[in-house]
């Protein structure tokens, strides 16, 4: 779950709470909030209530089409941040800048290791990449 | 360079939508409520809860020894809030419950029922539409350390726990005089709360169980019980003493009930003080300055401040000083603008006092888009005032500060000496207060929630009331 260091500094004192942040890991509670949240402070609608009801049920219709999920960043999204990390337009970013970047979208895993031997990650690479994991995410709600 | 990296400045309307919404509360009790029950399927539970919109729905228990007026108290409340009211009584005597009939039976054999028993009862009676949309009150339940541990249990939690308390000997007395009406259940007393009208005068009944032998016995009973209760309600807990006439009784209990507890939430200071020149607004932002870190900025102050750097916007002002004439609105919203757009004041937060001072200059700083969070009015009385300002002097020789009264010189030399600057005369400062004063109710009606404070204490209680009010959210209003 990406956005475990939320919960890391946690010290649990009983079975009832261990077993609460086992449910929180087990359906990605946390990932899904931080999603909600995100979007209702970016989009600032004026009724948050219907709009996260509103973003729950797409994303439960899009659980079982497995398309259309509710996404802060498209692809457009991708491409600028994409051009942030190669400033000089080489065409491709380094493993650790493609780390760092996924770890601030939230689709790291927090034991995950990314393969240091691949030198060079072009922008297809990166937008599909991101994508693939942007799905995983969502299907595991 | 990493531009994914560096220090994010995040937009301040961000943090400003998610404290006018709170945004913060409603994902903390989404967050809770999954905790609690854990359902299988999280999404359609959090969709369920999202459309009840019952987090702010009141959910009290009303705890005391007999005699004490629970009952009262509780059906005032109800009747005010507009939510359920449940007591052992009305579970038992529930129509349609099943088990409601089985308790009924065991309690008219004149036997205890079993606790378990009763948290189904409870656990029902909660699950009804009612009472989820429109908040409970429960009163008298939990009697035992066990009945409350399986409260917790069930997952029935509340927000807000009233324990009334009085002395053994008045309880004693007052259950004496305990009489209820047998039509709908309200108690009545034949000294402190006899009805006025004469056909309720004529049904009231005398209950059992209140002779004083009664009474000694359940209120030792419930002595026993109470210290093992409290202890589980650490924060939420209020003890009101019952000793007093039943109405400020109630509304200590109101106040109560409405107010919220202490948040998480993440929250920048925009604080505002008002009130007329020597009311403290000075003392007490720079003490909030000194302690929270946040920015004191005075509208005073900032002008002086931008004549003295000759900037642009300084030399506007300059005239203006010269002659001794009020600088124009226009020209204080811009410097005021700058200040408090700036970083350090957008991220720690910002105590404004000098400003606004009338309804105009009030409406500009709304339309630049700086309304404070919290606004304070300081109430002092003229002759408070006129006392702190016009003894105040000055030594010219060493530049100390004294006061006459509350801080004289220590020698008859230093007292030989000592000045008063021209402002601080009576008629100066009367002339002040009364256009403060001319002002002030209108300033008072553009802002929501105005709290007032008694400005005429020593500064650091002052100090510690306007404390409360920042950092407590604001009590919710009634809706009825």
């Amino acid at each position: 779950m990406a956005f475990e260091f939320l919960t890391r500094r946690l010290e649990l004192t009983s079975l009832r709470e261990e077993e609460a942040l086992m449910y929180l890991e087990k359906h990605r509670v946390l990932d899904l909030l931080v999603n909600l949240t995100s979007s209702l402070i970016f989009y600032q609608p004026e009724k948050p209530r219907d709009f996260l009801l509103n973003m729950l049920a797409r994303i439960k219709i899009a659980k079982i089409t497995a398309v259309d999920f509710p996404c802060l960043m498209d692809d457009s999204n991708l491409v600028s941040m994409f051009e942030i990390m190669d400033p000089t337009n080489q065409g491709f970013i380094t493993p650790v800048q493609y780390r760092e970047a996924l770890k601030n979208l939230g689709l790291l895993d927090p034991d995950e290791v990314i393969d240091e031997d691949k030198e060079v990650i072009t922008r297809d690479d990166f937008r599909d990449d991101v994508n693939k994991r942007t799905l995983k995410m969502w299907s595991a709600f | 360079m990493d531009a994914t990296r560096a220090p994010h400045q995040i937009p301040v309307e961000m943090p400003q939508y998610g404290e006018q919404h709170h945004i913060f509360e409603i994902m903390q009790v989404m967050l809770q409520e999954l905790l609690i029950h854990q359902p299988e399927e999280p999404i359609q539970f959090m969709l369920n809860h999202l459309r009840r919109d019952n987090d702010m729905v009141p959910r009290i228990f009303i705890l005391g020894p007999p005699a004490s007026g629970k009952t009262t108290i509780a059906m005032w409340l109800c009747k005010h809030l507009n939510a359920s009211l449940i007591t052992k009584q009305n579970l038992i005597r529930n129509e349609f419950s099943i088990i409601a009939a089985k308790a009924a039976t065991i309690f008219g054999a004149n036997q205890a029922i079993p606790d378990s028993m009763l948290m189904e009862l409870l656990e029902e009676r909660l699950a009804n539409d009612e009472c989820v949309s429109k908040g409970w009150i429960l009163e008298g339940i939990p009697e035992t350390r066990e009945q409350a541990l399986m409260i917790q249990t069930c997952g029935i939690s509340p927000r807000h726990v009233i324990v009334l308390s009085a002395p053994d000997t008045v309880l004693i007395e007052r259950n004496l005089g305990k009489r209820i009406d047998p039509f709908n259940g309200e108690v009545y007393h034949t000294t402190f709360d006899w009805p006025s009208d004469a056909e309720v005068q004529s049904r009231l009944m005398a209950p059992l169980g209140i002779s004083e032998q009664e009474t000694a016995k359940r209120l030792m009973e419930y002595h026993k019980n109470i210290t093992r209760i409290l202890p589980s309600y650490p924060k939420i807990l209020k003890v009101i003493s019952s000793d007093q006439p039943c109405v400020d009784v109630f509304y200590q209990a109101l106040t109560y009930v409405q107010s919220q507890h202490r948040s998480n939430a993440p929250f920048t200071p925009k604080i505002l003080l008002c009130g007329p020149t020597g009311s403290g607004k000075s003392l007490q932002a720079a003490l909030l300055a000194h302690k929270y870190g946040i920015i004191n900025v005075c509208c005073g102050h900032l002008l002086k401040e931008a004549v003295a750097s000759n900037s642009n916007i300084g030399e506007f002002i300059r005239p203006f000083f010269e002659q001794e004439m009020q600088v124009p609105d226009q020209i204080i919203i811009r410097v005021l603008i700058n200040r408090l757009s700036k970083q350090d004041c957008i991220r720690y937060g910002w105590v404004l006092h000098g400003f606004p001072q009338d309804l105009n200059q009030a409406t500009l700083l709304d339309s630049a888009g700086f309304m404070p969070n919290r606004v304070f009015f300081l109430n002092v009385p003229y002759d408070s005032v006129i006392e702190r300002l016009t003894l105040r002097r000055t030594d010219p020789a060493t530049g100390e500060r004294y006061h006459l009264m509350y801080k004289p010189p220590p020698t008859m030399q230093i007292q030989e000496r000592l000045m008063q600057h021209p402002e601080d005369t009576e008629e100066k400062v009367k002339l002040k207060i009364d256009a403060f004063y001319r002002n002030s109710s209108l300033l008072e009606d553009f802002f929501n929630d105005v709290i007032y404070v008694n400005g005429d204490q020593d500064p650091y209680t002052v100090f510690e009331y306007i404390e409360s009010g920042i950092i407590l959210p604001l009590p919710t209003k009634v809706t009825l």
